[in-house]
């Protein structure tokens, strides 16, 4: 299950992200290429499931901590 | 039994989809499905506005328990004509936060956004989703805290993907 009908770059995206705050740019620079190729390499219900069970374990370690307080 | 305060992401998607509802992914949900390691907890829908769609959505939105997200927790069930209005409608359900945006921040709808769209599809799920140039637009507009995080990692899928 992977996305169809993309189309090429619209470089008028990077400059209007550029023309809001040129630091997102820089930011983008930095991520993990690895990282994002191994989350290209899953399908998109794998991806799904991996953001929900995430989030779940984020949000499970956010209560506990905010109950030890 | 209180709704868990993090979607399903798939199991949400599937249910909406499973009714026949025509709406278009957008939001953490639709970053994830373009391949954003990410994290979000609700799923954000543009949902098309004919009256036949809204009572499909009202049908599901019914059988999954669904209240309006809101400070004071009073259960209020959305009703079939709270559909009908032109904001954002927050919105808990029996599997997870689920927002349903009539239209965007920027004012546009279903149909405004259509040719914005991908189409994702395997034999469980068929999908519209924004696609990841109008992503970053909007979410680079919006400029919450959220969106400021998730725009470099959209912007290293487009730039990848440019490569």
């Amino acid at each position: 299950m992977q996305p169809s009908g993309q189309r090429p770059n619209n470089p008028s995206v990077l400059e209007f992200v550029r023309s809001r705050d040129p630091l997102l740019l820089e930011a983008a620079d930095d991520v993990d290429p690895t990282l994002l190729a191994w989350s290209l390499r899953r399908s998109v219900l794998e991806r799904l499931n991996d953001a929900s069970k995430l989030t779940l374990q984020l949000t499970e370690l956010r209560r506990a901590t905010s109950s030890q307080r | 039994m209180p709704h868990p305060a993090s979607a399903d992401l798939s199991g949400l998607l599937h249910a909406l989809v499973a009714a026949g509802i025509e709406f278009i992914l957008v939001g953490g949900a639709a970053a994830v499905v373009h391949g954003a390691p990410i994290t979000t907890q609700d799923v954000d829908i543009v949902p098309r506005s004919t009256p036949e769609n809204l009572d499909k959505l009202s049908q599901v939105l019914g059988e999954l328990d669904t209240v309006v997200r809101e400070l004071s927790n009073r259960r209020l069930r959305p009703a079939r004509e709270h559909l009908n209005v032109r904001g954002q409608l927050l919105l808990s359900t029996s599997l997870g936060p689920l927002d349903c945006l009539m239209t965007l921040h920027d004012g546009r709808g279903y149909e405004e956004l259509l040719g914005h769209t991908i189409q994702i599809e395997d034999a469980s799920l068929k999908l519209a989703v924004l696609d990841l140039e109008t992503l970053i637009l909007v979410k680079t507009a919006a400029g919450r805290a959220k969106d400021r995080i998730a725009v470099p990692i959209l912007l290293a899928l487009f730039k990848n993907r440019g490569a």
